[in-house]
């Protein structure tokens, strides 16, 4: 073992010693050996400052301090900043201000904000965001965060209350701006993530990793790594041979490569060491033979005759003859004979680069075995009910001896959202060890795990009518699938069939082909496969609307569905509110007065979108609904909401908790939500595709409303009136003009009934087109969004500055709006920042040029725009309350939006992903060219 | 979690214990602030088991004497950058530490460690998987360098910066080594080779303790652009320091253009005496910036393309003299 020297320093006000090694950093000690959980690891090397801790006052990087360096310095964590009186009042305006989403970097974004906060009592908005530019947030846009540190600044008392205004439309709770029940548990550090757990005797895993990008493995001895002192076991892909894919019909992974090795970064072995440290050695230590294989890197080489296979079989051992894994062509209308009359063609060619979620939180996972064989798996996973069946199927256990528990997960958007070889691994290794197993991804591995934003190439014609509606649509789409399948078949179907809103289509065409490269798999990111396919629609109108001299806003009303519309590939919108949408953005940004007068190099631009709100089928078929809730009572007064359902920062425990209240009058502070726990909960299938206000809302309707049915009755029946004599209000009945305490009530109704526990669940609601593929894109209901973006370009360098984004999305009903405008300046955050900033990229041989946090750049705060966020209710007669998505539709038009405003403001058109100066300078260029070539 | 590796940590009480321990311990290194160091030992970078931690016993603060800014090396970054009596003598400086990577690196970074950073490559600034991967390269472990697609030089980036601030203002370092003092002008540190061990002209055992820089006079001034894709927390890609003497109608009695971020010795742009004893009009400017640019050979191990990096320092170049001029015959 390491040697330990004691170091002694002061934690929150209290002297410790603790033993530490010389290369034990402070934040493995605050961490591992202090127990202060509230200090999280990011990035692994100070790129993300999730690990921010104040010494001697000072916000630092614990991450990039030797323990050893901070010997009698004063250090201030999270824990430090709550009082004997409660959570401080930063701590409590974070909450208020609705600043915390999945939590993971607000310890340390609140540890910065406090030490400005001590010197700069009042501080500007841009001393703010200049104290908190080394603190990646992902979730939140720093819309919120700007403004919860103003609020912490500011005279007024703090609300007590969860509610912080009144509902809507006379409803009780519904559409009341409110804390989220949870919040104040991010703000202390009090939430647990998965590498916050620690079960006693529990082992380190470690995969190891290929570094080929295509490769056959000749063969692999563990042998080496099992002789180290403190190696627990070992593991490789022939310890586990089921395949798995989280779409059931394309099961092409396996948890270990077995054979061939498709990616670099592919897992090969795995091993459980006493610790990480030790992990990691022995991890080296396995000896594995490669014979290199040619690999393809890009679609247009595996394509190619001849080129290299990825996959020369399939899952059932069929021979592959190329490496296209998914070929879609559908066609509604006769597109050539539209585009031919069209009054204005654009077509040419789009490149969407991918990108990665990076969420600030890396994926982990605890497995343990119980003393009677049975399996528990912690991990940071927005789909425990599908990670439950996939570990049951792989490591072939009775799925009743197998539980999924998803702890607080600090940022998903996708990037969590399947099976992953952690969990296998940690279970599998935790059975041969005879111990508890965790494993945590490096932020190496994190990019290796991907799973995010297709690259996809276009080809794509938009053919207008004389009076500016679309006529015609055709897009011939090559998908960079990466090396397996994910959700790639619903890729690419979504690449093509979630575009025909919520501007109409006449005729449209597409051909959508999805083809294996040897990188990490692609999947869902935030706004899945649709995101792209928007870039070139929306940019390919503006230029088609001046073309025919048409404002961009107006060329967008003329074409905007509304409600009850039906989509040309036979989606039925049941609201749409995408008109509404545009007039706020237009009357937001002073469109009207500000279009035509823009300073040079200044311009704005729109863009609209629309999105699913749930897929309508579930992913296995079954008639079993898609998400169930139940709701129990106990005497106390007090409602326990049990749902499968993954709260990843969203919001949706927040919004369990609002409907039951609606629904009971219970207010929320009495409801205790347990989410995303596969032995407590009833199914969801998780918190992907958006589905979970509508789909999980709508079950704690049903299960809020039979408990208030029962309510209703038994206090009707106490009190000697018609059920239509009892009404309810937050925490309080009346009937027969008496107060009656929620408790009260509850009391009676179990008296009258018995135990109390209610049930709901939503069931799929038949919808779709009358074809082959007609349902994959179809969706209970579909949100719909306009963006304004205005930019600055450098002329001279190419650098653009958004400055603003202004945003309406239209919810349905918005159930949580502080909640709702949170996802709404995420998204757009997100959208700017892959536009501007992100790039998905690999050397020759397919190294990511830069798998970390500092090459791969998400955008600081002082980078983001501000981002001015409008909520759009057109309710939807298939959402509780009306309510449809949120968090992933207002994502799309910021890309186009973007790109439409560079047009505008220097005449750049902007065809390839992201706007970086190179390519912005080059599309300044080649328009100044073009532009001589016509005078 | 990205551990380190095994390492020993030395905490002299002294600079010359500090510079005695090194001589015991040859290959060991030298820890201020640690917010790049620790990162480069989390990737193995370097073949170490000592770290000589200097965090309480470095100089720091800031002294004006006899026509020079002395500046500890030991100073925080953030200290450095509120400190009124630089912000009053040398405030390009103060604001060119501004620029540094993000708030959390600037409040544990020291001036000497900015000075002596490693240079960076892209190439070369990743984990060990990642770099065995890529058959390692001629900074570290292997005989190529992927930039150039040679086995001849390393072209990692000087990308601190401070340096080319420093190297248009004439500073000149103050070290201790086991045989006494060494003064070492600051335009002859850094070497034309990115290799560590090497990068910098100094023996690995010389201990940065002071930077002492010419106090400007009269109608001197200076200033540092950064180029970087992000407004915090990433190096530069491009920087470009100008300090300007002119006189009171405007004539140009100095000048002097440093290019960084671009190659491993920061580029001390030659030919401007073509500028020298007239006023500094849009034409010179112009020129100026041309012949910059000229002289810039961006590499691209860093991020930022070649072409690019080229052009803009042309741009940069020209920004930087416009802000700093005095209008002719004022």
């Amino acid at each position: 073992m390491t040697p330990r020297e004691s170091l002694s320093f002061v934690v929150n006000g209290e002297r410790v010693e603790v033993p530490v090694a010389s290369a034990d950093t402070l934040l493995e000690v605050l961490r591992y050996h202090l127990g202060l959980t509230g200090t999280k690891q990011g990035c692994d090397k100070g790129d993300c400052g999730a690990c921010t801790v104040l010494v001697d006052g000072r916000p630092i990087l614990a991450c990039c301090t030797l323990a050893r360096e901070v010997a009698d310095r004063a250090v201030t964590t999270i824990e430090g900043l709550a009082g004997s009186d409660g959570p401080s009042r930063l701590q409590r305006a974070f909450d208020q201000a609705g600043a915390l989403q999945c939590g993971f970097c607000q310890p340390g974004m609140m540890l910065s904000a406090s030490a400005l906060l001590s010197r700069h009592p009042r501080p500007t908005t841009d001393q703010i965001k200049a104290a908190l530019a080394g603190n990646l947030c992902r979730c939140t846009g720093y819309t919120k965060i700007v403004a919860a540190v103003e609020l912490a600044a500011s005279d007024p008392p703090l609300a007590t209350s969860v509610q912080l205004g009144p509902a809507a439309d006379g409803r009780i709770m519904v559409g009341a701006p409110a804390r989220k029940p949870d919040a104040i548990a991010k703000a202390t550090g009090a939430a647990r993530y998965a590498d916050d757990i620690t079960l006693p005797r529990m082992a380190h895993g470690v995969i190891l990793r290929s570094p080929h990008a295509h490769a056959r493995i000749v063969s692999i001895d563990v042998g080496p790594a099992l002789a180290l002192e403190g190696v627990y076991a070992a593991m490789t892909g022939e310890d586990l041979a089921i395949t798995f894919g989280i779409i059931p019909w394309t099961p092409d992974e396996t948890v270990l490569a077995r054979g061939v090795v498709r990616y670099v970064g592919e897992g090969v072995a795995a091993v459980a060491a006493r610790d990480e440290a030790t992990a990691r050695v022995a991890a080296a230590a396995i000896r594995v033979e490669y014979e290199p294989l040619p690999a393809v890197l890009s679609p247009a080489h595996a394509m190619a005759d001849g080129a290299p296979l990825v996959h020369t079989h399939d899952w059932k051992g069929r021979p592959r003859e190329d490496n296209v894994c998914k070929d879609v062509s559908l066609e509604f209308g006769d597109v050539d004979q539209a585009l031919a009359r069209a009054a204005v063609v654009v077509e040419g060619e789009w490149h969407y680069g991918g990108s990665t979620h990076a969420a600030i939180e890396p994926h982990c996972a605890v497995a343990s075995w119980g003393p009677d064989g049975d399996l528990t798996v912690h991990s940071s996973t927005q789909v425990s009910h599908y990670l439950h069946r996939e570990l049951a199927k792989v490591l072939e256990l009775d799925p009743a001896r197998v539980r999924v528990i998803a702890p607080t997960v600090g940022g998903a958007f996708g990037g969590k959202s399947e099976p992953f070889d952690l969990e296998f691994c940690a279970a599998f290794l935790a059975r041969r060890a005879g111990r508890p197993v965790k494993i945590l991804y490096s932020r190496e591995e994190v990019f290796a795990a991907h799973r995010g934003r297709h690259p996809m190439d276009f080809k794509f014609s938009l053919g207008l009518d004389a009076d500016g509606r679309v006529a015609a649509v055709d897009s011939d789409v090559i998908v960079d699938g990466g090396a397996y399948h994910s959700f790639g078949l619903v890729t690419t179907y979504y690449a093509g069939q979630l575009l025909t809103g919520p501007i109409g289509f006449g005729t449209y065409r597409f051909r959508s082909r999805r083809i294996y490269t040897n990188k990490p798999a692609c999947g869902p990111k935030r706004g899945h496969g649709s995101v792209q396919p928007r870039f070139p629609l929306e940019t390919a109108l503006d230029e088609a609307a001046l073309a025919l001299g048409l404002d961009p806003i107006e060329v967008r009303r003329r074409n905007a569905l509304g409600n009850g519309a039906t989509t040309i590939n036979g989606f039925r919108l049941g609201s749409c509110g995408i008109r509404e949408c545009l007039d706020r953005v237009e009357a937001a940004s002073e469109w009207k007065r500000r279009y035509h007068a823009m300073p040079p190099n200044r311009g704005l631009g729109v863009a609209t979108s629309m999105y699913i709100s749930g897929t309508a089928y579930p992913i296995y078929p079954n008639e079993m609904p898609q998400s169930g809730v139940v709701v129990r009572a106990d005497r106390s007064g007090r409602l326990t909401v049990f749902s499968g359902t993954n709260e990843i920062g969203q919001g949706s425990s927040a919004m369990l908790a609002a409907v039951v209240a609606e629904e009971t009058g219970v207010p929320v502070e009495r409801i205790t939500v347990v989410a995303g726990d596969t032995e407590l909960t009833p199914v969801d299938l998780g918190s992907y595709s958006s589905r979970v206000t509508l789909m999980a809302g709508e079950a704690a309707r049903q299960a809020g409303a039979a408990l208030g049915r029962a309510m209703t009755e038994a206090l009707a029946e106490h009190a000697g009136v018609g059920l239509d004599q009892v009404t309810r209000a937050l925490g309080t009945w009346h009937a027969g003009g008496r107060p009656y305490p929620t408790a009260d009530v509850l009391v009676l109704a179990e008296t009258k009934f018995g135990t109390l526990a209610t049930t709901g669940g939503f069931r799929t609601i038949r919808v779709g087109g009358d074809y082959r593929g007609g349902t994959i894109g179809a969706s209970p209901a579909y949100s719909a969004t306009a963006h304004v973006a205005e930019v600055e370009v450098d002329p001279d360098t190419g650098v653009v500055v958004v400055a603003k984004i202004w945003a309406a999305h239209d919810c349905g009903r918005a159930i949580s709006p502080i909640a709702v405008e949170g996802q709404i300046e995420g998204s757009v955050y997100m959208g700017f920042s892959e536009a501007m900033l992100e790039g998905w990229e690999f050397r020759d041989n397919g190294l990511p040029v830069g798998p970390n946090l500092l090459d791969y750049r998400i955008a600081t705060i002082l980078d983001t725009p501000v981002i001015e966020a409008m909520i759009v209710e057109e309710p939807d007669p298939n959402g509780p309350y009306g309510a449809k998505e949120a968090g992933e539709g207002p994502l799309h038009p910021a890309i186009p939006a973007i790109a439409n405003a560079i047009r505008h403001a220097c005449g750049a058109r902007l065809r390839h992903l992201p706007f970086t100066p190179e390519r912005v300078l080059a599309a300044i260029r080649a328009a100044a060219a073009n532009a001589d070539q016509r005078r | 979690m990205m551990r380190l590796p095994e390492v020993r940590v030395h905490v002299p009480a002294s600079l010359a214990e500090a510079v005695a321990l090194h001589s015991r311990h040859p290959g060991a290194l030298y820890l201020a602030g640690g917010t790049d160091l620790i990162p480069n030992l989390k990737h193995r970078l370097y073949d170490t088991s000592d770290l000589i931690s200097l965090s309480r016993i470095l100089p720091v603060g800031v002294a004006v004497a006899d026509g020079e800014v002395s500046l500890g090396a030991g100073s925080l970054l953030v200290d450095l950058i509120e400190d009124p009596a630089l912000r009053t003598h040398l405030p390009a400086l103060a604001e060119a530490l501004a620029l540094v990577a993000g708030p959390l690196h600037r409040n544990r970074a020291t001036l000497g460690g900015n000075v002596m950073l490693d240079t960076r490559c892209l190439y070369y600034n990743q984990t060990p998987a990642w770099r065995a991967a890529l058959g390692h390269c001629l900074k570290k472990d292997g005989d190529f360098c992927h930039v150039i697609g040679s086995g001849k030089r390393c072209v990692a980036a000087r990308a601190n910066d401070s340096a080319p601030l420093l190297m248009a203002l004439d500073a000149q370092l103050d070290f201790l080594t086991a045989a006494g003092p060494l003064v070492v002008p600051i335009r002859r540190l850094y070497a034309i080779d990115g290799r560590f061990p090497g990068h910098c002209h100094t023996p690995p055992s010389a201990l940065l303790t002071g930077i002492r820089v010419p106090a400007p006079r009269g109608l001197r001034r200076a200033t540092y652009r950064k180029v970087r894709r992000r407004a915090a927390i990433d190096f530069p890609q491009l920087g470009v320091a100008v300090a300007l003497e002119q006189d009171e109608v405007g004539r140009t009695a100095s000048l002097v253009v440093v290019l960084g971020a671009l190659m491993p010795e920061p580029r001390l742009v030659k030919q401007l005496d073509f500028a020298l004893g007239r006023g500094l009009d849009d034409t010179v400017i112009d020129r100026v910036a041309a012949v910059a640019a000229e002289q810039a050979h961006p590499q691209e191990s860093i991020h930022g393309s070649s072409d690019w990096r080229k052009e803009v320092t042309a741009v940069e170049t020209r920004r930087a003299l416009h802000s700093l001029r005095v209008p002719i015959g004022r």
